[in-house]
């Protein structure tokens, strides 16, 4: 899964209420962050939106970079949000 | 075994999740309890609690403070003192509670992390071509006993590096230990005894012949400077046997079941195959196969519930992944619902390590028999069985492929 999955994730995504209706950075600096300590490593936010997260030797997810957003990935980010089943994924506007 | 209990009339103050209603069709069931307790209560097993909601079970999955994981499986009597952790022996780290249980947990995190996980894809997608290869010609194949079931037990076989040559025996082996969970002790004993001297005769090899498989690095990996006690890496294999096989085996033939039964999902997946990871999770939330069980540490008022020390508490992620609470539509199967964060791994330190593994065996599992059926459906709904307990998944699961 590369870029291409990414873009199909997005295209689903963007027909979702929660993230299209909050999917504008409008030039604020925007971060998505993963919290440590709740973190379990269920993989769901590497999973879905690979460009945006990865994992350590446990399996844990990292953020790729230092998380800033544009409009596209806060979308990813959105929905990364929106499966992490221990709620460890925070955006910093 | 609970053959002889009698059935139940009123599952909040008598659940039993053997029993062949709870067995058949248990989402009523769940869905009943919600409204009317939240938390069932039974008599049965020694005495046991049930929250059938999403907040009941992840206070209860997060709380290792007011319950043990040294039992995860509900046995027939109240476990006291000095039980044995169930299913045998210890098996870390499922069966451990903090300090002990991150310890034994990082040992295996690396072994189960997606890097090692996904090198296994291509072998994966090679067993699943070959038994899709042995199906030709079969106008009704069986999706449970004969290719849902073959998966796990190859790679977990193939992970833990047991010669090829022993895949019918450890097939044997696996059932049993599956199948034994619930046997009185002395029972489970004698008919685990050919396994567990199999276990020691492979660890020994391995001992001789350290190799780049999951039995070896058990062995060899260190903690603080030190080896794990044989007991240790004895009871990870046994884990891994437990909580691998049947675990995805009842997984993989659930989505079949629901896709051989729902034209326009499967129409849609063939079309989609993009579709396949969100897909995935929706499988894994509405036909979720894993409930777990801790027991009660001390006497306590807990969701508003009386409960006592060693009374038995099952963890139904599965119910609390159709908990409306907390999923819109949580009844209605949406092949991409886009917002799903659900507990078919657990929740908390005891997420399932597995769970990599898991998702790619599902995934390589469907994309292969979709690819090659791109058409089938449940041949005969009456014939497909559930498997009873906390593991639920078709075991019969009668497909047919062509016309």
């Amino acid at each position: 899964m590369g870029s291409d999955f990414g873009e199909r994730v997005l295209e689903l995504a963007n027909g979702y209420p929660v993230v299209r209706s909050r999917c504008r950075t409008e030039g604020r600096v925007v971060r998505v962050v993963i919290d440590a300590m709740r973190c379990q490593g269920h993989g769901r936010c590497f999973t879905l939106a690979p460009d945006l997260f990865t994992y350590d030797e446990l399996g844990n997810g990292l953020v790729v970079g230092d998380g800033t957003l544009n409009d596209d990935t806060l979308s990813l980010a959105r929905l990364a949000e929106a499966n992490c089943p221990e709620h460890a994924i925070d955006i910093e506007e | 075994m609970t053959d002889t209990q009698p059935l139940v009339t009123d599952f909040a103050t008598d659940w039993d999740h053997t029993d062949p209603q709870w067995v058949a069709d248990p989402y009523p069931i769940w869905d009943d309890l919600r409204e009317r307790c939240p938390v069932a209560h039974t008599e049965r097993f020694g005495g046991g609690w049930f929250p059938a909601t999403h907040a009941g079970v992840t206070a209860v999955a997060k709380d290792t403070e007011n319950f043990t994981s040294r039992t995860v499986v509900i046995g027939n009597g109240r476990p006291g003192e000095d039980a044995l952790p169930s299913p045998i022996g210890v098996a870390p780290p499922i069966t451990s509670d903090p300090p002990f249980h991150q310890i034994a947990r990082r040992v295996i995190l690396p072994a189960f992390a997606p890097g090692p996980i996904n090198a296994l894809e291509p072998q994966m997608r090679a067993l699943c071509r070959k038994l899709l290869d042995d199906m030709a010609g079969h106008e009704v194949v069986n999706g449970g006993s004969g290719y849902a079931q073959f998966i796990p037990t190859a790679v977990i076989r193939q992970m833990l590096g047991f010669p090829e040559a022993d895949e019918d025996l450890f097939r044997d082996f696996v059932h049993i230990v599956i199948g034994g969970v619930n046997l009185p002790e002395e029972e489970r004993i004698e008919r685990f005894m050919p396994i567990e001297e199999y276990l020691v005769r492979q660890i020994e090899d391995h001992q001789a012949n350290p190799r780049d498989d999951l039995t070896s690095y058990l062995l060899n990996v260190e903690v603080a400077g030190e080896k794990l006690a044989i007991e240790h890496v004895f009871g990870t294999i046994i884990l891994v046997l437990i909580a691998g096989i049947d675990t995805t085996w009842s997984a993989i033939g659930s989505s079949l079941w629901h896709l051989g039964q729902n034209p326009d999902d499967l129409a849609r997946l063939v079309a989609e195959p993009d579709l396949m990871p969100i897909a995935l999770e929706e499988f894994l939330r509405f036909y979720a196969p894993v409930t777990m069980a801790r027991l009660v540490k001390h006497d306590m008022e807990y969701l508003g519930c009386p409960m006592k020390e060693y009374d038995w508490l099952m963890l139904g992620f599965p119910a609390a992944n159709r908990d409306p609470v907390a999923f819109k539509d949580a009844d209605k199967f949406i092949i991409d619902r886009m917002e799903n964060r659900h507990l078919a791994f657990g929740l908390g330190i005891h997420r399932c390590v597995g769970s990599n593994l898991a998702r790619l065996e599902l995934r390589v599992a469907l994309e292969e028999f979709i690819a090659r059926f791109p058409r089938f459906e449940l041949a005969d709904s009456a014939a497909v069985t559930w498997a009873p307990g906390m593991i639920r998944g078709p075991r019969n699961l009668p497909l047919r492929v062509a016309s």
